[in-house]
């Protein structure tokens, strides 16, 4: 059943290959195999957005197959059109050396033991954890269960608890896998949380190696896959982690952008931080964020800033319509008077609890034991490796870094004004919101080195 | 020498992260028997409540839903209240259940012995079946036979 969940959503992950394809004509072996993971995740986003389109259209729920059918078709038809296919002027790959030999098996091991891990948690916690139950897989179940009368998972008798406000890609994709199966199959949130779990890791290792070195990659890959918490989040079949996902495609997009000065590139840019606003409502905020960082850090062309924002534009259509259609109030902002929130910005009590939680959650951070706490390890590394930017990446790399701090920075400003009560909120929420900028915090420190494969070079 | 504290700290990385691999792989080893797959605790509430909702008529799409958290001094848990809340939502989906007596139909969860009782106090006429495990389903106004 694996193997089916998996094949319903093939032609939209597909279809997101040949259109990362499409908009980047970037060469090599870990440019195509940084296209094919990075489009698989588009593909799931794009293929989400068009389900809901349809359900808003047409009566019934089926068709999802049919449609990224189309989308792949299409796909296909503009590659060969245009002669741009993703793997063109592909030759043999280049032959890596013993030590990036090494280093990306052992990459490729930690891959495995997180399928592994993954797999057989989520064979066991089929159904994820409270929030997938509370919030993703819930609303799966109230859209496929209404058929015609899904509209009623929206409805304002629903505990407001069950944030009915958030967007839809992770629920749609398990109502349109389950439609095309034809029953609540248990596989179809498992295989989206393998395809975005194992995605962001495999995004990081061939997104590094594309602009530093297969070694660099290898390492952050490693890093990321084997994080106790990213292999905790990414089995919770929550929004998390597809977040995330979607924050280290953008990222890595506006570097590559940023360097090739590709209009394309920042369509795709565009895209990933859009489909991170259809994941979560802190998609929308990074959104912001990242239109900020393009015009200040980067300062594309008119033509870049234009891809940027039409492939934005996409998935936030389908933001907006969800939104206007069904106007659940936000939990934290509904809650919030001026007078209140202005309260809770001048309590200093909240920023000392707050900064007590942070110190908390950044000893253990990303679930790693304190005795070999990542940040102190990777601080260790870049101390020992440190290295300016290269030149050309310096743009790309300011303008995620931007991001990040934005992002950050909301993130400790809800907290600030949550109306829910504080100790709670950090307690059930900080860790996750930070593991949603740890791929970000790995790219970042890894630019910022020299490669592994100058361990025996001459300085 | 820095090309030692180079060697070293890449290292450092390195072990980390097969220790992190090696117990990636091993937690997942111990965990594995073929009899747990989907055997979980929602596996277990909807079987806790598949009687239950056979019971409530198709058409009805709003339910009621008190607990000990109701029952002044009645305690809270995470665990066995709001857990136990989102399960029996997840497990009656599309069916909404809403905490309070907004419906005829109302699911209760007692552990609170003395619940009976606070049920007497603010209802006043009320049919009660029970399904085992403190769930019940109180049927209230039109809802009675």
């Amino acid at each position: 059943m694996i193997a089916a969940a998996l094949g319903v959503f093939l032609p939209s992950m597909l279809g997101g290959f040949l259109l990362a394809g499409l908009a980047w004509s970037g060469r090599g072996w870990m440019a195509v195999g940084l296209k094919a993971v990075l489009g698989a995740g588009l593909g799931m986003g794009v293929s989400s957005w068009l389900y809901f389109l349809r359900l808003l259209a047409l009566p019934g729920q089926g068709g999802y197959l049919l449609l990224t059918l189309a989308f792949l078709g299409a796909m296909i038809a503009a590659a060969a059109l245009t002669k741009r296919w993703p793997w063109a002027g592909l030759g043999w790959p280049p032959r890596p050396t013993v030590l990036q030999a090494a280093l990306i098996i052992l990459a490729l091991g930690a891959l495995m033991a997180a399928a592994y891990n993954l797999l057989i948690n989520g064979l066991i916690l089929s159904h994820g954890d409270f929030d997938a139950q509370m919030i993703w897989n819930m609303r799966a179940r109230f859209i496929f269960r209404s058929g015609d009368n899904w509209r009623q998972a929206f409805s304002p008798l629903i505990d407001p608890d069950f944030h009915q406000d958030y967007p839809l890609l992770i629920p749609l994709n398990v109502v349109a896998g389950w439609n095309t199966l034809g029953s609540e199959n248990l596989r179809v949130p498992l295989v989206q949380a393998l395809i975005f779990g194992l995605g962001a890791p495999s995004m990081l290792l061939l997104g590094l190696a594309h602009l530093r070195s297969p070694g660099l990659g290898a390492l952050g890959a490693a890093i990321l896959a084997v994080s106790p918490l990213w292999l905790l989040v990414s089995g919770f079949q929550t929004a998390d982690v597809p977040l995330a996902f979607f924050f280290l495609a953008t990222a890595l997009l506006f570097i590559v952008a940023a360097r090739e000065q590709d209009a394309g590139v920042f369509f795709l840019a565009g895209l990933a931080a859009g489909l991170a606003g259809w994941t979560k409502n802190e998609g929308l905020v990074f959104v912001m964020a990242c239109t900020a960082a393009l015009f200040i850090a980067i300062r594309p062309t008119r033509a870049g800033g234009l891809f940027f924002l039409s492939g934005l534009a996409l998935p936030l259509v389908a933001v907006a319509i969800f939104k206007i259609q069904f106007p659940v109030p936000n939990d934290v902002i509904s809650a919030q008077g001026l007078e209140n929130a202005l309260t809770r910005v001048l309590d200093p009590a909240r920023y000392g609890i707050i900064t007590q939680y942070l110190l908390r959650d950044l000893g253990q951070f990303a679930g790693w034991p304190p005795a070999l706490n990542i940040i102190g390890v990777l601080g260790a590394f870049w101390l020992a490796w440190r290295a300016s930017i290269i030149q050309a990446l310096r743009p790309g790399w300011r303008a995620v870094a931007m991001v990040a701090a934005l992002q950050f920075g909301a993130y400790l400003a809800i907290y600030i004004i949550t109306p829910r009560e504080l100790t709670w909120h950090l307690m059930y929420s900080l860790d996750r919101l930070l593991l949603q900028l740890f791929p970000l915090g790995l790219l970042l420190v890894l630019l910022n080195v020299k490669t592994p494969e100058t361990l025996f070079s001459r300085e | 020498m820095r090309r030692v504290f180079r060697l070293l700290s890449l290292i450092l990385v390195l072990g980390a992260v097969l220790l992190q691999t090696w117990l990636a792989w091993q937690s997942a080893a111990a965990a594995w028997l073929p009899e747990r797959v989907n055997q979980n605790f929602v596996a277990v509430w909807e079987e806790r409540l598949a009687r239950l909702g056979e019971d409530i008529p198709a058409d009805v799409n709003f339910l009621g839903y008190v607990a000990d958290w109701d029952i002044p001094g009645g305690g809270w848990g995470p665990i066995d209240q709001s857990t136990e809340y989102v399960l029996t939502q997840y497990t009656l989906a599309p069916r909404i259940v809403r905490r309070g007596f907004d419906s005829p139909w109302v699911i209760g969860n007692f552990t609170n012995p003395d619940y009976r009782a606070w049920l007497d106090q603010h209802l006043e006429n009320y049919q009660l079946d029970d399904y085992g495990f403190g769930i019940v389903l109180i049927r209230i106004g039109e809802a009675l036979p």
